[in-house]
């Protein structure tokens, strides 16, 4: 599995943390989330508007549209690890 | 007052899109604006009609060219109220012309141990350029600070202008916070200290009536892309008995009158082409500059005070709805209106700027969230970031009801 299989674009958003945007390709999205909902360890909430789960201590954000809110990663190369890990 | 904005929403074809099933409400207007038909079609006409390299050519479509070209530093000039289109220079955007006057000015005219102020406000746009001439030359870059409230500490100018001081360079509103700086004081203080004066007009002129001489600045930089225009086109304002004598940025085509090669001492001599044309060396952005002569027709034909009242009117009324309904909304920033344009910097408990901006785009509202080019200010009133709502005179009351509903729901869920 390539990451690209998954994932259309990444962008790092600005603020004080290294938080990445991830953004699913939209013939693969429900996929994807499903993938990713099955390695959740803890469910911080679950909303219409998005959902927040924790995923080896790393807080993800879900959004119905496709978007992932990862945060405080420490760069790129740890992000891709990551998606590797939640997206297998 | 006479602005319907949802006639002027007729204009703007990229306003009929609908994003994730929403109709786009676009407030990421500090950002960039959107693009009347008109400029498109001006650009479109453009390309269609006179595309040729401008001066010099003696053909026709050439010199049509050079005609509309030279008619939009005219339009520039009469629209900001400078003596003349000598004092029109076309640039890439704001950050560009910082960069210029930094590159001739800063590189040419200042010394090790000279100084440069400006402010804890200033987007990175005008903190960078200064960092790397303190690089190259030695000078020293000194910073203004915010109250917390986030307008300038005024008393701090008098404080730290000295006869070292030969440059003040300040925004004339926040692009985070929207205040609206005295621009005439500081000028005025600057220039009685001798010191050169550079406004950053990125997030007035498209906004406001602005009088270039009322002021009284040295330089002034906006970008067309900010004021309905097309991106890749801005202005530097330079008054002209101070660029009279100055020796071109970038050298190339059209900045020079003369290249006249000298057998015996092997050498070219150069005579500098006038103003404005000595600073905009190499073919230029012509269809931009058609571009944004358009949009500043647009602009005008509206009526700028009409603008800025429009847009005040929406600020207050988001504002109000955002102090009395939403529990959980920190509003940065001043709160007399009179003191603000309509951008506001807000965050909301508990949650991260990005996350306000992602829950918002699902409904197709965009807004901007994180530092906005501006991290010192946000160290400054230790945020680590923030979400950014900007207007523009296509902007409806209708629409911020709609983002204030959404953000409700974004309080709702911090309660759970």
């Amino acid at each position: 599995m390539s990451i690209s299989d998954y994932v259309s674009q990444i962008n790092e958003s600005c603020g004080k943390h290294r938080n990445f945007i991830v953004i699913l390709r939209s013939n693969k999205k429900d996929e994807a989330i499903k993938k990713i909902l099955s390695k959740t360890e803890e469910k911080i909430f679950d909303s219409p508007l998005f959902t927040k789960i924790k995923i080896k201590n790393k807080e993800v954000n879900i959004y119905r549209t496709g978007k992932i809110l990862i945060k405080n990663m420490e760069g790129k190369e740890e992000l891709e690890n990551f998606l590797k890990e939640i997206l297998a | 007052m006479h602005l319907d904005p949802l006639k002027i929403r007729e204009d703007f074809p990229i306003l009929k899109r609908e994003i994730n099933g929403y109709p786009l409400i676009y407030f990421d207007n500090a950002a960039t604006t959107q693009k009347p038909i008109q400029v498109i079609n001006a650009i479109k006409d453009y390309y269609e009609k006179y595309n040729a390299n401008i001066h010099r050519a003696v053909h026709t479509l050439s010199q049509e060219s050079t005609r509309l070209y030279e008619e939009a530093h005219y339009e520039v000039a009469k629209f900001i109220n400078a003596k003349s289109y000598e004092e029109i220079i076309f640039v890439k955007n704001t950050t560009e012309a910082i960069n210029f006057i930094a590159y001739t000015i800063g590189l040419r005219k200042l010394k090790k141990g000279d100084e440069i102020i400006v402010t804890l406000m200033d987007h990175h746009s005008n903190i960078i350029p200064w960092i790397l001439l303190e690089k190259i030359k030695g000078i020293k870059v000194k910073y203004i600070g915010l109250n917390p409230n986030g307008t300038l500490k005024y008393n701090e100018f008098e404080e730290l202008i000295n006869k070292k001081t030969k440059i003040i360079s300040f925004p004339h509103i926040s692009n985070v916070l929207g205040t609206i700086n005295d621009a005439k004081y500081i000028s005025k203080i600057a220039h009685e200290n001798n010191s050169l004066v550079i406004l950053d007009a990125a997030q007035s002129v498209p906004h406001m009536p602005f009088d270039i001489k009322e002021i009284d600045c040295d330089f002034a930089a906006f970008s067309g892309h900010k004021m309905l225009g097309p991106t890749g086109i801005g202005v530097l304002y330079a008054k002209r008995e101070i660029m009279e004598d100055m020796e071109p940025f970038i050298g190339g085509g059209d900045t020079i009158y003369n290249v006249i090669f000298n057998e015996k001492e092997k050498k070219c001599s150069i005579k500098w082409n006038d103003l404005p044309w000595r600073f905009e060396g190499g073919t230029q952005n012509i269809a931009g500059g058609i571009g944004l002569m358009e949009a500043i027709r647009y602009l005008k034909k509206i009526g700028m005070e009409n603008i800025k009242l429009y847009e005040r009117e929406i600020t207050e009324y988001a504002l109000k709805r955002m102090e009395n309904e939403l529990n959980k909304a920190i509003i940065y920033g001043v709160k007399n209106i009179e003191e603000r344009s309509g951008i506001i910097a807000f965050n909301i408990n508990g949650f991260d700027s990005n996350e306000v901006a992602l829950i918002l785009d699902q409904y197709g509202i965009a807004i901007r969230s994180g530092f906005h080019c501006a991290q010192p200010l946000h160290n400054s009133l230790n945020i680590p970031s923030s979400a950014r709502i900007s207007f523009y005179l296509y902007n409806t009351k209708n629409e911020i009801d709609k983002m204030i509903e959404i953000l409700k729901e974004i309080e709702k869920l911090s309660e759970k």
